[in-house]
């Protein structure tokens, strides 16, 4: 599996806020649960607006749902 | 009987040239490797209509060179009635492949979304597998008509409408598998 060179925080970040399926995370960003799936394998970079779009659904800051792998 | 040789081998090459990927999808059809937490990936409404429009390609494919192999490329030639059936089958398989790739699937009045911003980007690379295909099966196609006809100088002119016609198969057939490798690398 190719990683995409950046981690996150999502899987964590869902399960904090009442255990919230992925469907429900991609409905509320407008992208397709596969994305989210890949998102969480870290095989995918996502758009900075994808990525704004998520991190406010978990009211955090981009950074605290993602950061470069070392 | 060398029409249809020719025909065959360029339509061969093309698919020479759009099978390059199919280690990829032949990888995506065994899903997660063993031993990994990788969980079932659902497959996306692109994904799927791209594994309906290579079946429509495969299809129109194969009808059209049973067509011309049970017929003898001469009487294709001479028969309206086969040659309209060809036609037929060549548009009726075109207008399946846009209704499967392109209607409906940007669409934006419905509950989930149909096509995201990762879907976007593999539509957008999946023209290179295409253009990949296309040079392959009309550099097949040179090659093989130079070679036969050179020392008559001359080629028929029913292979303008053959090259046209695998040309346009080739392309149907490879855009999808571009969808589909694009969805295995990303």
């Amino acid at each position: 599996m190719r990683k995409s060179g950046i981690r996150n925080q999502i899987r964590r970040l869902r399960f904090e806020k009442g255990e919230m399926t992925q469907q429900e995370l991609a409905d509320e960003v407008g992208c397709s649960r596969q994305t989210i799936i890949v998102l969480e394998q870290e095989r995918y970079v996502p758009s900075l607006l994808l990525a704004l779009r998520i991190a406010k659904v978990f009211a955090v800051s981009v950074e605290q749902v993602f950061e470069l792998a070392e | 009987m060398t029409l249809v040789l020719w025909t065959v081998i360029a339509l061969g090459a093309g698919l020479v040239a759009t099978a390059v990927g199919m280690r990829g999808v032949r990888n995506a059809l065994r899903g997660p490797e063993r031993g990994t937490q990788e969980e079932k990936m659902p497959l996306t409404p692109l994904q799927k209509r791209a594994w309906w429009a290579l079946g429509v390609g495969v299809g129109v494919t194969g009808a059209i060179l049973a067509i011309f192999v049970v017929s003898g490329p001469s009487r294709v030639q001479d028969d309206p009635a086969l040659r309209v059936s060809v036609e037929i089958l060549l548009v009726a398989g075109l207008i399946a492949y846009w209704l499967l790739m392109t209607h409906g699937l940007l669409r934006t009045d419905q509950s989930r979304v149909m096509i995201d911003e990762r879907d976007k980007a593999i539509l957008e690379r999946a023209p290179a597998v295409q253009a990949q295909a296309m040079v392959v099966s009309v550099a097949a196609w040179a090659v093989i008509l130079t070679e036969v006809y050179w020392e008559a100088g001359q080629v028929p002119v029913a292979f303008l409408v053959l090259i046209f016609w695998s040309c346009l198969l080739v392309s149907t057939m490879a855009l999808p598998m571009g969808v589909l490798i694009g969805y295995r690398r990303s």
